[in-house]
């Protein structure tokens, strides 16, 4: 379960709030698609959420653990791919995941026995033992994704997920992410991809200009915005905001 | 034109936020304003070592009717620096930057963008000749007279001075872009390059200290030192007239100026025209990335576990020693140096007709002065041992996967110390060597080499704990090369300085303890461990403090 209570965070001294007062709730088991155009506020709350960023005001609760006064019980429940898949370029992709099972205290025989099922999953077997710098854009972001499930974490956090992959690995990623759900863990993503998360989604949250707008499940949100589509929804929440903020 | 301007003008920008000169917050005005007078004082302290050497350097050569011959020595020395140490820069910068993938895509004609590129690297050289060469030229006019002249010569010649040996290091960078197979190993071949030139400079400057054997201790051996830098630099000017220009042309102005800067067009060009003709092409390589590694057998993949400071630090070492730009602008000084420095002092002494052991008994025929000796190799090892980067840079080299690190489950402790033990690794490595050669090398030190292995290891903790301590508190994460990541930016300027002050003090209080007799120089050892240890502390606990800073990056 993931929780923003009265969630902030301000940049610097300029009181330019990047998240502003928001609070949603992420069940265990659900299927989680958070939206915004660009500079909504998506990498913050997702950085807030992993421990990377530490909010101004407000809590982050993962499985009821407050992310900054316990962060490293909170970030070993999460597995998380960074936006653009930024690993390090100088070890094998073998030597990253090793790192990161290290880091996660992953025992010998399962980060082997996980390896071997992601590996194959996403058809990287073949290029483990290269160098990530030799890797493709698609191929880093399959190894970070391989990298956050490591530890088979009970939240997995994903900002950007569908970037450069093909779309066979989209394809592989997006069950992957429903099995997960079905197994019980909580999958929690940021998307431009409004069709993935209108497919996937169990529940979904719009950001913009740093407020939460809307909240809810698809049903919801159509009936809500007497709207047809994801994209109409959006569209309307997001334009209607920003005309509000010039008038 | 417009298109080379509004390069030149990306370069400078890129160039002035590197070293984070542009404007911000009240706060980090503040901030810049207060480590702006850190830096500048201890530029001062360096500044005042330099103007000592050029002050002492105009003693003699004034009375020998020749001190022109410091205006040539500061240019040389100025040009040589950028020739060695400008390399591995410029092949970085022209070839191997990332921002080529969005000005690749500029409608721009290719030599325009290798000329503002090379343009751009000329800004870094310049401000370091200007060290060189304008304080020269001020203590020449206080003795000589004022001269508008001659100051007009020395801001023309900081200029000019660099572009002759930075337009080499292009042609030779591109002439390495052209030898087969040079893009699948160029990170081999650049770094075995770059390790060659530092080597033979090395060499070079030994062979400055083989040829006079001395140091600015004292002034008959700093006369003899002068005396042998100006025949090495009559056979260089000699031997290579573009060098005499720029030299001559400061000294004396004239022809020679005219044709320093005819030298320098006419080298410009050529780089531009030889290898700007197909630059973007060229450089675009550098953005693929040869397969490197070989392929697992997942059957027979047999894994171990490990703790999580193990294998952040594991990770740490594995990115330095993989980086071209991290091995030769980091590690090369620690893991190299101190056993090059006593292998030349060793054999420059062994030189001598007295040999190593008839000099040390000459010098100490009791034995109660071994322990001074220990301690001078130690501080001689500890000036190399500041040199290197790789600390005050650990933080700034984990630029965009910062977020990465923050995400793991972690103490920031431990990422921290991580950084810590990996520089000490590595520095501790270099010195086992140097030590051995003192212990087995010099008559009578083989007791005293594992005091000088301690502290010298002492020294690396300090500059290691002070070093991190500086990139925590304001580390550079947005880098465009690994190059950038080790260079731009003032933490390892601040870092060294910090360091040199340090053993400045240890160096002054140890005068003072000998000196002035308040400790007996058979205790001295028992002295300068405890300073160690109390500089230790101070610097450890600088660290400590420093740490909580990680958390506050991107905030």
């Amino acid at each position: 379960m993931i929780e923003f209570i009265n969630v902030s965070k301000e940049y610097g001294k300029s009181g330019k709030r990047a998240v502003d007062d928001i609070s949603f709730r992420v069940e265990t088991g659900e299927l989680f698609g958070f939206i915004g155009p660009n500079g909504a506020g998506k990498t913050t709350t997702i950085r807030m959420l992993t421990g990377t960023l530490t909010p101004t005001a407000g809590r982050v609760l993962v499985d009821g653990i407050d992310v900054t006064a316990d962060q490293i019980a909170a970030k070993k429940k999460i597995g998380f791919v960074p936006d653009g898949a930024d690993v390090f370029d100088r070890l094998s992709g073998l030597e990253y995941l090793n790192f990161l099972a290290d880091m996660y205290g992953v025992s010998a025989a399962d980060r082997k026995a996980r390896m071997d099922k992601y590996l194959s999953l996403f058809e990287l077997t073949d290029a483990v033992g290269n160098r990530v710098a030799s890797y493709s854009k698609g191929m880093r972001q399959k190894l970070a994704t391989i990298g956050a499930l490591i530890h088979d974490p009970d939240i997995w956090v994903m900002d950007e997920p569908m970037m450069g992959l093909d779309p066979k690995a989209a394809f592989i990623l997006k069950e992957e992410m429903k099995r997960q759900c079905d197994s019980g863990k909580t999958v929690f993503f940021s998307t431009h991809v409004l069709e993935v998360a209108e497919k996937l989604c169990e529940k979904i949250a719009v950001i913009n200009q740093g407020k939460l707008i809307a909240q809810g499940t698809l049903e919801q949100l159509k009936s809500a915005e007497h709207a047809d589509s994801l994209e109409q929804i959006f569209l309307e929440l997001t334009d209607a905001e920003s005309e509000g903020e010039e008038a | 034109m417009t298109q080379f301007l509004a390069l030149m003008r990306l370069e400078f920008s890129q160039w002035k936020t590197s070293m984070n000169v542009s404007a911000g917050t009240k706060q980090k005005k503040d901030r810049k304003v207060s480590r702006a007078l850190l830096l500048l004082f201890l530029v001062g302290i360096i500044g005042a070592y330099l103007i000592f050497f050029e002050i002492k350097a105009m003693d003699i050569l004034q009375p020998l009717g020749n001190p022109q011959l410091l205006l040539k020595f500061l240019t040389f020395a100025g040009m040589l620096i950028s020739l060695v140490f400008g390399l591995f820069q410029v092949i970085s910068s022209l070839y191997f930057s990332r921002d080529i993938a969005i000005i690749g895509y500029l409608p721009v004609r290719d030599r325009q963008v290798y000329a503002a590129r090379l343009c751009g690297q000329l800004l870094e050289e310049i401000a370091i000749n200007a060290v060189f060469i304008l304080p020269g030229t001020v203590i020449y006019m206080t003795r000589l007279g004022f001269s508008a002249a001659l100051l007009l010569r020395a801001l023309l010649i900081t200029c000019l001075a660099p572009v002759l040996p930075l337009c080499v290091c292009a042609l030779l960078a591109g002439i390495l872009t052209k030898i087969p197979g040079f893009w699948r190993h160029r990170e081999t071949i650049t770094t075995a390059f770059t390790i060659v030139v530092l080597i033979a400079y090395i060499a070079l400057c030994a062979g400055f200290g083989g040829m006079t054997g001395a140091s600015v201790d004292d002034d008959g051996s700093f006369q003899n030192m002068i005396m042998g830098l100006m025949n090495t630099l009559d056979g260089a000017t000699v031997s290579m007239p573009p060098v005499r220009w720029h030299a001559e042309g400061l000294a004396f102005g004239g022809l020679n100026l005219l044709w320093a800067l005819l030298a320098d067009g006419a080298v410009f060009a050529l780089a531009v025209l030889l290898f700007g003709r197909d630059y973007i092409a060229c450089a675009s390589r550098g953005l693929e990335t040869a397969v490197t590694g070989k392929k697992v057998d997942m059957k027979m993949l047999r894994l171990r576990s490990g703790s999580a400071l193990a294998a952040l630090t594991k990770r740490e070492i594995s990115e330095m020693v993989r980086t071209p730009a991290y091995l030769t602008n980091g590690l090369l000084m620690s893991l190299i140096m101190p056993s090059m420095m006593v292998g030349i002092l060793l054999f420059s002494l062994s030189r001598s007709p007295e040999g190593i052991g008839g000099l040390l008994e000459a010098l100490d025929p009791t034995g109660t002065m071994r322990v001074l000796i220990a301690a001078v190799m130690t501080a001689m090892m500890g000036m190399l041992l500041g040199m290197n980067s790789s600390a005050a840079t650990s933080v700034s080299r984990e630029g965009r996967r910062h977020p990465l690190f923050r995400s793991l489950p972690v103490e920031t402790k431990t990422i921290v110390l991580s950084k810590l033990i990996m520089g000490l690794i590595l520095q501790g490595i270099g010195l086992i060597p140097a030590c051995l050669l003192i212990a087995f090398g010099v008559p009578g030190m083989a007791a005293y080499a594992p005091l000088v292995l301690l502290w010298s290891f002492l020294l690396s903790f300090i500059g290691t704990c002070a070093g991190l301590a500086v990139d925590l508190n304001k580390p550079k994460m947005d880098w465009l090369n690994e190059v950038q990541a080790m260079k731009s930016g003032f933490n390892q300027i601040i870092s060294l300085l910090i360091y040199m002050a340090m053993l400045g003090i240890l160096v002054f209080a140890s005068y003072l303890l000998i000196d002035k007799r308040i400790v007996p120089v058979e205790s001295y050892g028992y002295a300068l461990t405890g300073m160690l240890l109390i500089f230790c502390v101070l610097a450890w606990l600088w660290l400590n403090h420093n740490v909580k800073y990680y958390e506050r990056i991107g905030e």
